[in-house]
Order: C-alpha cells, then structure tokens, then sequence
C-alpha cells in the first residue's frame, strides 16, 4: 500500500458515534455556522445604517418562513456551542474528566441548549 | 524563588547560540499557547454578551427601521454590541483557523484559505462595528 493510500487515523469510519464524539463534532459544526451567521449579522447591522430600502428587503427575508426557520437554527447553533464551550472551559479549567461526569455535562449542555432556544422563542 | 537566583544575573547566552525563543520551534509553541489563550478569552468575553445578543438581536429582527435606529441610538446598546461583534468575529477566527489547519493538509491552500479567512472575517468586523457606529454618532 503507497504512503498516500493509508488510511488516516482516527478511522472515524469504524468507531461506534457516542453521545461525547457527537457533541464533540456538533461543537465544530454549530462553530463553522455561527462564524457564516455572523456574517449575516454584519449584513443586517449594514442594512440597519444603509437606510429605509435595505432595512425592508433585510426586514422581510428574516421575516419570511425560510428566514425564521434559519434565525431559530442559528439560535440553537448559537446556545449549544455556548453550553458546550461552557463545558470546554469547564475541562479547561481542569474539572470533569472522568466518563460519567462527561457524559453528565454533555446532557447538561444539550438540554441547556435547547432550553435556553425555546425561552429565546417564546420570549 | 530563593535569595540566590535573584541576586545571580543571569549568564549571557553563549556566542552563536540559539536562545530557546529565537528558535522557530519556540516561536510556534508561543504563538500556540497565545492562539489557546485569547480563544479561551474570548470565549469568556463572549458568554454574557451572547446571552444579550441573542434575545435582543431576535427582539430587534421583527421591528421597524425606525425602532432599529433607536435601538442601535442606545449609548450602551451600541457600546456592549462593539464589544460582542469585535469578540466574536475574534472568536470565529481563532476557531476556523483550528479548523482549517486540522483538515487542509496541502501547505499553500492552507497558506491561501488563513488568509482569505483574515481577510473575511476583518472586513465583516469592520463593516458591523463600523455600522453600528454610524448608526449610533448620527442619532
């Protein structure tokens, strides 16, 4: 087998996902999306000081179907990559490490997650 | 730190000598640790001011142009908006930098996509805390 044929560890292919590498890699996703939605927010804010014309075209896009159900993705993206960070500065700080507690603070953080979505929702 | 290693100065490098931070490996180890630093600060920075942001920026979405403008008029709202802006597009760079050097194996598309990410991720800052003050020194 040639060097560029191997295959690369950690063959992610071949591992059971777990609730811990699941939230593991929703962390780096919802990151990814809340880095694009930031984008959008430096779009609204620049329609905001453009003016009447591009505040209503910014008005009715976040306003239609697509655009709420886009907002309320970005607001569970938003506080679960909170809750998980959260949890990351938790381990940073040297605290959590053993399987239960991981698995525990990985539930912690969903449900905050999408608690703290509906409040947002609801509100 | 013990009465001798503070009065001992400390013995000059020898001739030719590499010292510990000159070297590129100590360098990058630096650049790392301050890399892992500001994320972490950052990601401090950014839990209440993201608990604000959401509520508010939802609250704000649905309203008029004009309300918007009052909003953005609001001396605290525009300053606490600079600092969540300048702190979370930091953020989403120190982040997608990871991202990037984790999956772009190939040395001159990683070179190339840090860069355009700089580039992006400045331009959008400037553009958002740019409006923001627009919006808030003509109110």
């Amino acid at each position: 087998m040639s060097a560029a044929s191997r295959p690369l560890s950690p063959h992610l292919q071949i591992y059971r996902p777990q609730l811990t590498s699941v939230l593991s890699i929703l962390h780096r996703g919802s990151g990814i999306i809340l880095a694009l939605g930031a984008l959008l927010v430096a779009a609204w804010l620049a329609a905001v000081a453009a003016g009447p014309a591009a505040y209503l075209a910014a008005h009715g896009l976040l306003n239609s179907w697509a655009g709420k159900t886009l907002l309320f993705l970005w607001t569970l993206c938003t506080f679960y990559h909170l809750c998980n960070g959260v949890r990351h500065l938790v381990w940073d700080a040297g605290y959590g490490f053993g399987l239960p507690a991981a698995y525990a603070s990985g539930k912690i953080a969903l449900g905050a997650a999408v608690a703290l979505t509906v409040l947002a929702w609801l509100l | 730190m013990n009465a001798e290693s503070t009065s001992a100065p400390p013995s000059p490098p020898a001739a030719g000598a590499a010292t510990p931070a000159a070297t590129p490996a100590a360098n990058s180890a630096r650049h790392a640790s301050r890399h892992w630093r500001w994320q972490r600060l950052s990601a401090l920075a950014l839990i209440p001011l993201t608990l604000w942001f959401v509520f508010a920026i939802l609250d704000a979405v649905g309203e008029s142009h004009a309300a918007a403008l009052a909003w953005l008029g609001r001396p605290g709202v525009a300053a606490a908006l600079s600092v969540y802006l300048a702190a979370a597009f930091w953020h989403a760079q120190l982040g997608l930098q990871v991202v990037v050097e984790d999956y772009v194996a190939a040395e001159r598309a990683r070179a190339n996509t840090l860069l355009a990410l700089r580039i992006i991720n400045s331009i959008a800052a400037g553009i958002a805390i740019g409006a923001v003050w627009l919006v808030a020194f003509a109110s």
